[in-house]
């Protein structure tokens, strides 16, 4: 008797850890730049070819800097919500497009909407590598230091951006 | 029932071996050492392979960038550590060995060592049965 019970408990703990497993998305791959500071940088602007954006531009205020490509679907599937949290002018977006085609980009983006503050243009993922992007979209909340708080993998739904704004801004 | 035991450590063993011996690919120095550094970092985009054998984006910018690295003259355990900087240790495709790792290289050898246990006293289990049968049957 106490040996089924005990065959059965052992069933149960498992069924819990392969339950919890199931929400785990096994892919997506921890960021070690949480907690450190964004890697200095100097690349041109999307919009504005004849300007440099460095890491100075990114430091001063908490920010999202979102991760995107004109041939990337999930970065229109979030794109909207964006649109939406540029109007509520709750954070500011800045861009970084990422492995892209200049005038792709520009047209994706007069065609769907420019919810970034300034755009950076990494075609050949200088910036994306030293940022430890391994796909689009991908999301970082920086904080008014320069300090990489949270990375979100994939796209954004309207809980992720509510809950992603709503982050303490201070790693310990 | 000696050699049921026999039979079932070497299946296990083999299997171990076989896994272990999989992942030495280069042994000879001859070998670029980019493709070297290559071939123990994993692709992350298709994570069941090394950026050596993938052809994703992701991998050939990877080998770019370990070119670059190499010709700014860094050796290989800089190489590699200016990855795990920037992607984490998962980008490793060996996992070192470290408190967070420890279940992944002990455990399988834990377990093993548990089911050993539990097939001998199984298997001398049926031996006793068998012996005490043999003796009612004389009588």
């Amino acid at each position: 008797m106490v040996k089924h019970l005990s065959f059965f408990l052992i069933f149960l703990i498992l069924c819990f850890f392969l339950a919890k497993g199931l929400f785990l998305d096994p892919r997506e791959v921890p960021s070690p730049l949480i907690g450190k500071k964004i890697p200095s940088f100097s690349l041109p602007s999307l919009i504005t070819e004849d300007k440099t954006i460095t890491q100075d531009d990114l430091i001063g205020k908490k920010i999202l800097l979102n991760v995107f490509a004109s041939w990337c679907g999930p970065c229109l599937e979030e794109h909207p919500y964006l649109i939406s949290l540029k109007k509520s002018q709750k954070i500011e977006i800045f861009g970084l497009n990422y492995k892209d085609y200049k005038n792709d980009a520009k047209i994706w983006l007069r065609s769907h909407g420019n919810p970034y503050k300034k755009i950076i243009y990494d075609p050949n993922a200088l910036l994306g590598f030293d940022l430890g992007v391994y796909g689009v979209p991908e999301t970082f909340l920086i904080n008014e230091n320069g300090i990489i708080i949270y990375k979100h993998v994939g796209a954004l739904s309207e809980k992720d951006i509510i809950k992603l704004i709503s982050l303490r801004a201070h790693v310990e | 029932m000696l050699s049921n035991t026999i039979v079932l450590f070497f299946s296990k063993s083999s299997f171990f071996v076989l896994i272990i011996f999989s992942s030495f690919s280069f042994s000879n120095d001859n070998i670029n050492l980019a493709d070297k550094i290559s071939s123990e970092l994993r692709c992350l985009v298709c994570q069941n392979q090394t950026v050596y054998e993938s052809n994703s984006e992701f991998a050939v910018d990877i080998k770019k960038n370990i070119e670059k690295l190499l010709g700014q003259g860094k050796n290989e355990s800089e190489v590699l550590s200016h990855m795990v900087d920037r992607y984490g240790y998962f980008i490793l495709y060996n996992p070192p060995l470290l408190s967070s790792t420890y279940v992944l290289w002990i455990g399988p050898f834990v377990i093993f060592f548990l089911f050993s246990i539990l097939t001998f006293l199984y298997i001398r289990k049926r031996n006793m049965t068998l012996i005490i049968g043999k003796n009612k049957e004389k009588k």
